[in-house]
């Protein structure tokens, strides 16, 4: 069974350059609708109004940390089922290990190449509905 | 009429120029923001400590996203200095000077990138 079409994401960072290049690199194709957030209580609102296909998160951010949002993503009815992709610099495999434990679907090592970052959160997606 | 990805592609790299400039001329604000916090730091200012932390990750991050790989190895490691510090714990001399010189070699590096790309 073929992966569903990935429509709609939404990407939380608190470092606004990387939210801009995030959102230039995954609309290159022109098939993604792709939505920011700074972070903090106000991600979880925008993730519960918009309901994106997928969410990427950040790990370390101030306040409200990636795995924090993931984990009251997970504990929310109406939110636990959208997948996760964490970005970070700290992607050894024992902290992979760690976010894939979270139910992360999978993590993107920062820094990343921006012009290869589509195919990469694709990847991903597939992978997860294989 | 959308752009084609060809055109997509170009506007991206120019945009990711102009971030390229605007990391460089942040970078040299939050590297003298470094020294000054280093100072407080020193004084027993927790809170300067962190600060450190967060323009040492953020120019890690950014940095090398943008093309500033040797930076941002070198801030990564500035990080990681912080990281290894026992919770709660401040910096003594020895781990103050460590800090100092990335400051330093970040000084230098940046002032490379800058040249190199014409900021």
């Amino acid at each position: 069974m073929s992966a569903p079409a990935l429509r709609s994401v939404l990407y939380v960072d608190d470092d606004a350059d990387i939210r801009e290049i995030v959102q230039m690199s995954l609309s290159l194709d022109g098939q993604l609708d792709v939505n920011l957030s700074a972070g903090g209580e106000r991600a979880l609102l925008e993730i519960r109004d918009q309901r994106p296909d997928l969410v990427m998160l950040d790990v370390m951010m101030p306040g409200l940390d990636g795995p924090s949002i993931l984990a009251r993503m997970r504990a929310d009815e109406a939110l636990k089922h959208i997948p996760v992709i964490f970005m970070t610099a700290k992607a050894n495999p024992s902290e992979v290990a760690r976010f894939r434990g979270l139910s992360a679907i999978g993590v993107i090592a920062k820094p990343f190449d921006p012009m290869a970052l589509g195919s990469q959160v694709k990847a991903l997606w597939k992978s997860h509905h294989e | 009429m959308n752009d084609t990805r060809e055109q997509k592609l170009a506007a991206a790299r120019a945009r990711m120029a102009e971030l390229a400039a605007k990391f460089i001329e942040r970078t040299q604000r939050d590297l003298g923001t470094m020294r000054a916090d280093l100072a407080k730091a020193g004084a027993g200012d927790a809170g300067a400590l962190a600060e450190i932390r967060h323009l040492a990750h953020r120019m890690a991050g950014t940095g090398a996203t943008l093309g500033f790989e040797a930076l941002g190895v070198r801030a990564a490691g500035t990080e990681a200095i912080i990281d290894a510090l026992p919770d709660g714990a401040l910096p003594d001399s020895r781990v103050i000077e460590r800090i100092a010189a990335d400051i330093g070699a970040l000084e230098t590096q940046l002032a490379a990138d800058a040249r190199r790309t014409g900021t």
